[in-house]
Parts: C-alpha cells; structure tokens; sequence
C-alpha cells in the first residue's frame, strides 16, 4: 500500500472520533507507533468511553499532534 | 560600485580575497604578483623551524572530468630560513601598504618558542597572526600543527602566550580533524583570539595505485596520510563556520576557509558568519587571475542586491541555521516533473522506485508515448529525483508552506504532557 492511502486511512480514522466529539487525551509512543487515547466526555464531566487508535504511518503521527499543537496556538 | 573592503577583528583589506598559507603564498615574488593581480590580503605561508620537504607532494582527485575536485598534500610548513621570509615580507608590505600580510606560525607548544617568533615576525611588520594548529600530517607527528589543534587545553594555553607578546590581532587556524570544532573554537576564544580561521586540510589519503598497490602520491614507495581540501571539502567547511558562528560563546570574527572557488562559494561563506574568505585550492589549479571574476562577481551582486558595503552580508544566514528539532515538520516540498523539458531518462524513476519511495509513475499518453509523473502525495520531498535528474528544471520542487508550524520539539513538548507512561496499550 502507497504511504499515503495508509495516511489517509489513518486520518479517516482520527477525524471521525474528532467529529464525535472526542479528545486527545492521552498518547504513548514506542516502537510500535503511537497509541493516541481518546475519550468522550459527556456534560458533566464524565469520561463515557474512551478509544485507543494504534496509528502507523508517519503522516498520521505527524497529524495528531498537528491537531493538538493548532489548538494550543489557538489559545496562546 | 559597493565598497568591498572588509575589516576582520582590525586587519583590513581592500576586498574579503585572500590568499590561504599554503604555497600560493609561499615567497614576495608570488604574494606580490597575487595583490597587483587584485587579492586583498595574504596569510604567508606558514613560518617556524625551516623544514625539509619530500618530493612528490600533491595529488589530487578527478571526478567525471572534472579536475581537482578535491587535492591532497603532504607538503610541510616553509623550508625557508625565517630571515628569508621576513625579509620578503618586509618588502611586500612596503610595496602594498594597504593589503593585508598575515604571518602564519607554527612552533613548538613551549612559551618561549612563541614568544620568540611573535616578536621576531612583528617587528618587521605585519597586519596580524594567524596561529596554524591545523596542519595534519607531519607537522603534527612532532606535536605541532593538528596534533595540538585537536586539544582545546593546547589551544587554549598556545593562544595566551601569543596574546601575553602580540600587538597585532591575532587568528586561530583551526583544524576540521576533530569530532566538534566548536570545542577548540571556545577553547581559542578563551584563550584571547581576536578571530578564528577554518578550516585547514582533512586528514586523507588520496589513494591506491591498483597496478603497482602504491600508494598515491608515494615516496619512493611509501605514502603517509595527507590533507584534503578544494571544492569536495566544501560543504564540511561551510558546516564548520556555521557552527562556530551560531555558537553564542564564540563571538569573535570568522576568516572563512575551504574549497572557495568563485564569488558564489565566498558570499556562501560570508553569509554563514565569514567576515573574510582564504582560498588555496582554486588558486593551485587556476592561477591568481581567478580573483578578478571574484571582484566583478562580489561587486555586482551587491549591487544587485543594493547593498552598499561588502560586510553588510556577513551572518545573514546564521540565524537560519538550527537544529534539527527547530526544522518545521509540516513545510512540504513534492516533486514535479516537468513533461516539455523531461528527456524521459528515467533516471528519476530508477532512484525513486530502487532508493527512495516508489512515488514516481510510468505511464502512456493518448498517443502511446510514454512519460513520468509524481504521485506528489506520496512524495516525501527528499530531491533525490531532482538530485539525479541532468536536465536544468526537469524537475521543480513544489513548496507547501504549512498551516500550521510544528517543530519536533514542540511535539515532543506537547507529548510530554500527555505521555500515558510505560504500560503496553494493546
Ligand atoms: C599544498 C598545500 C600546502 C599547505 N600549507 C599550509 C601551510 O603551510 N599552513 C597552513 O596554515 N595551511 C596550509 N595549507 C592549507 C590551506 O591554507 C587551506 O587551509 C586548505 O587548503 C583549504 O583551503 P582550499 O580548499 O581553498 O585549498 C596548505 C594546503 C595545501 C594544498
């Protein structure tokens, strides 16, 4: 498979959780890849369920912190 | 017309030109032919206890073609007595007094050696010293040269007893024979350099004649190892200025040296902090006159650029330089191929699809004639393709400046915080 369509079969993955409304909210990385932790959190504050996506290639390791780090600029 | 002139750590010279310590500048006869042909300044060849050289000295590589691309030697400091040199010297700097004379030196690491030969040299009259602590080979079997280059204590202790007699401004030659160069750069500022120069040969050995399992060069069948330099150490030169010049404790003024062999190749030196270029090599192969395509070249860029003043370039490149961890992870350059101007070679394929990352296609036109594109994305913007590729602007590398900047850095700081600890997650 070309590195891309495994990206943006990744990508898929982390914007449809995203869309949901789940969060990073946590990441391990090895020399397996990265492991990114996502929880959704409902209203009051509860952490509903939480999704462990293994993300490979290195487009999609490079796009979630992406993610993270444009939310933190946005703060600044 | 700019002004050219440069002024390094106080020795100025019409122009940043100058002729390194090596045989170019190895007598008046030659020194003085070299400023009436337009060079700016001269680092003498380097004076001490007179040597006895071998003959066959030089050797050089050719490169598909191209003649010295890079040259060894094996030549040794002057063999000529220090009066003889002196009195040259002398003579030179009357004739030109506005060009700058730099003596070389290299003695014993002993404080009364130095002492001795920085007064001898400047009572007759020089511009500056420039330390020689880079010569590779021989010199540095009898602990000169390279062999006390390489241990910044020595470098350190050497530089304070030149600085305790001299009066003029005095340059470290550093040798490239060591793992960090910054190490011995800091350890010459400690020591009182008002500049450092960089850099002297690499430690090489040219080669082996297959036929007769020689050595090249030998002597009398017998090779030692030799200095490298000309345009093949080049880029190792330019790395080393860079890192010396970003160094925040070595803030002393940079004489640029290694593989210069036109006026690009000086303002590539000046623009990674280079305040001055030195230039052996080019000058071997080509003669003195290639300095005057170096004043036209230098003189007409800055006028294309409307800068008024040569010096105005020094280390405006440095602060470009970083560390890996600072380079943007989300800037993206892809390939493009360039079908009115591609000679379908497949050069770019071949390199693609056996080293790199398959990102190049082969395809058929309506027509049935075949031509090659780039998936571009699936290209990793490594420029192999285009590295490869013997047709000028075949190939473009297409900029994606980024959305959002990320350097590694960042990241790592950002996952710092998130980390999940060690546990295997499955
Ligand atoms: C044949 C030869 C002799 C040299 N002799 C000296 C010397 O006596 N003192 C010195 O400091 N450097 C000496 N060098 C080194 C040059 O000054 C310069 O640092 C080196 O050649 C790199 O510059 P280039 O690539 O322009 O040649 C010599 C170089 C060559 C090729």
């Amino acid at each position: 498979m070309h590195e891309h369509q495994l990206f943006m079969e990744e990508k898929e993955r982390i914007d449809n959780l995203v869309e949901q409304g789940y969060k990073i909210t946590g990441i391990e990385e090895n020399l397996s890849g990265a492991y990114v932790h996502f929880d959704y959190i409902d209203h009051d504050n509860r952490n509903v369920e939480t999704q462990i996506l293994h993300v490979l290639s290195a487009d999609a390791r490079k796009y979630f912190t992406t993610l993270l780090v444009a939310k933190e600029k946005r703060f600044d | 017309m700019a002004d050219l002139s440069v002024n390094l750590a106080g020795i100025k010279s019409p122009n940043p030109f100058w002729l390194a310590s090596a045989p170019p500048t190895n007598s008046g006869y030659q020194v003085q032919r070299a400023f009436e042909a337009g060079w700016g300044g001269a680092v003498w060849k380097t004076l001490g206890d007179p040597v006895i050289n071998v003959s066959s000295r030089f050797s050089a590589s050719t490169f598909n073609g191209q003649k010295v691309a890079g040259f060894n030697n094996i030549e040794l400091i002057t063999d000529r007595p220090l009066e003889v040199n002196l009195k040259e010297i002398y003579e030179t700097k009357k004739k030109f007094p506005n060009h700058a004379i730099v003596a070389s030196l290299m003695v014993e690491p002993k404080q009364e050696k130095w002492h001795e030969i920085v007064k001898k040299v400047e009572a007759i009259g020089v511009d500056g010293l420039e330390l020689n602590f880079g010569c590779p080979h021989g010199m540095a079997e009898r602990g000169m040269g390279s062999a006390s280059g390489q241990v910044p204590e020595l470098v350190e202790k050497q530089t304070h007893w030149v600085k305790e007699v001299a009066e003029t401004p005095v340059i470290v030659k550093l040798t490239p024979n060591i793992t960090d160069v910054t190490a011995t750069a800091y350890a010459a500022v400690q020591g009182g350099a008002d500049s450092i120069s960089l850099i002297n040969t690499i430690n090489s050995l040219m080669g082996v004649d297959i036929h007769s399992w020689n050595t090249i060069p030998h002597v009398s069948g017998k090779g030692t190892h030799g200095g490298y330099c000309g345009p093949a150490v080049k880029p190792i030169a330019l790395n080393m200025v860079a890192e010396c010049a970003r160094h925040p404790e070595i803030n002393v003024p940079i004489s640029g040296i290694g593989g210069i062999s036109n006026w690009q190749d000086a303002i590539e030196f000046m623009l990674m902090g280079s305040t001055n270029v030195q230039v052996c090599t080019a000058a071997m192969h080509h003669g003195f006159r290639i300095v005057e395509d170096m004043i036209d070249g230098l003189n007409n860029y800055l006028d294309e650029k409307g800068l008024a003043r040569a010096m105005d370039l020094v280390g405006q490149t440095v602060s470009k330089y970083q560390n890996w961890g600072d380079l943007d992870l989300n800037y993206k350059v892809a390939a493009r191929i360039n079908p009115d101007k591609c000679i379908n070679c497949n050069k770019c394929y071949i390199s693609c699809e056996d080293t790199s990352h398959q990102c190049i296609d082969r395809l058929l036109d309506a027509n049935g004639k075949s031509y090659l594109k780039v998936r571009e994305d699936d290209c990793v913007g490594c420029n192999l393709c285009s590295i490869v590729c013997p047709v000028d602007g075949a190939i473009d590398m297409i900029e994606y400046p980024s959305e959002v900047e990320m350097t590694w850095n960042e990241r790592q700081s950002l996952l710092g915080k998130m980390t999940i600890g060690e546990e295997t997650v499955s």
